[in-house]
């Protein structure tokens, strides 16, 4: 019953936030109406016991708040001093995730071996086996060996976007 | 878990929402979060019959459908972006001359 009410709320502010998203007439409240959807379906993704999910949710969240800033910056044509104290944040940004990055696929290699033998963040991933079709199977078996190497791609792919950004943003049109 | 029926409503309600915002809005940026909500629909779906039948290949689905999102939010964010800069305009219509208007 509770689960029910739960999804039921989930469910109408996902749909509230995608009727404004599209309603609005300013791109910036879109956005923000686009993230607070995200937010309610990663509720719903939790509810479906799909933590790995709700995290790359939460990682896109992320990537619309930095699209609501980057494209906010764009839009009112700040000044010289503010683009170059955006490069600099930018810079920064990319340090930082490219460790983060570096750590957690360290972690994940290393997680069966060394850091937690055992006991490891399998709890989070489905547990019961693939047997069907046999090629995804393979697949999954390869994914959910190391359990951190999906989250991990996804940042690898993530990092690789933003360096292609960086490029596209600087390469005058 | 509920039914399956109540996840199905629901991405559909979000593909509905996602088509109707893609076809009539002119502004490049909305269209964009229209398609990023039908993908989001597709997402939906993936994981609740993953849950269904207790299996992770909706899951891995799911995931790649995300990782498409944050992709191409991004990378059409900073077109979109260029597009505002150098037309002045985040509407297709002025992008749609790219031949009159050439740049220095």
């Amino acid at each position: 019953m509770r689960g029910q009410v739960t999804f039921f709320i989930l469910a109408g502010l996902a749909i509230f936030g995608a009727m404004a998203t599209v309603t609005r007439r300013k791109a910036i409240y879109a956005f923000l109406y686009f993230t607070f959807t995200l937010l309610a379906i990663s509720g719903i993704f939790l509810q479906l016991h799909a933590p790995l999910l709700l995290a790359a949710q939460l990682i896109v969240i992320l990537c619309a708040l930095l699209g609501i800033i980057l494209f906010s910056v764009e839009v009112a044509k700040l000044d010289v001093t503010l683009a170059a104290e955006r490069d600099s944040a930018l810079k920064s940004t990319f340090i930082v995730a490219a460790i983060s990055l570096a750590l957690l696929i360290v972690l994940a290699l290393l997680q069966h071996h060394f850091l937690l033998p055992g006991e490891n963040v399998a709890a989070l991933m489905p547990q019961r086996a693939v047997t069907w079709p046999p090629i995804v199977s393979e697949l999954i078996r390869f994914f959910f060996t190391y359990d951190l190497l999906p989250l991990g791609l996804m940042l690898l792919l993530l990092l690789i976007t933003a360096v292609g950004i960086r490029v596209l943003y600087l390469k005058r049109v | 878990m509920l039914p399956i029926t109540s996840y199905l409503f629901l991405s559909f309600a979000l593909l509905f929402i996602g088509i109707i915002g893609a076809l009539t809005r002119r502004n490049l940026v909305i269209k964009l979060l229209s398609t990023e909500l039908a993908l989001v629909a597709a997402a939906i779906n993936f994981t609740a019959f993953a849950r269904l039948y207790g299996d992770a290949s909706g899951q891995i689905f799911a995931i790649v459908s995300i990782v498409t999102i944050v992709l191409q939010l991004l990378v059409a964010l900073a077109i979109v972006a260029a597009v505002f800069r150098h037309w002045n305009a985040a509407a297709p219509g002025p992008a749609k001359d790219i031949s009159s208007q050439r740049s220095d």
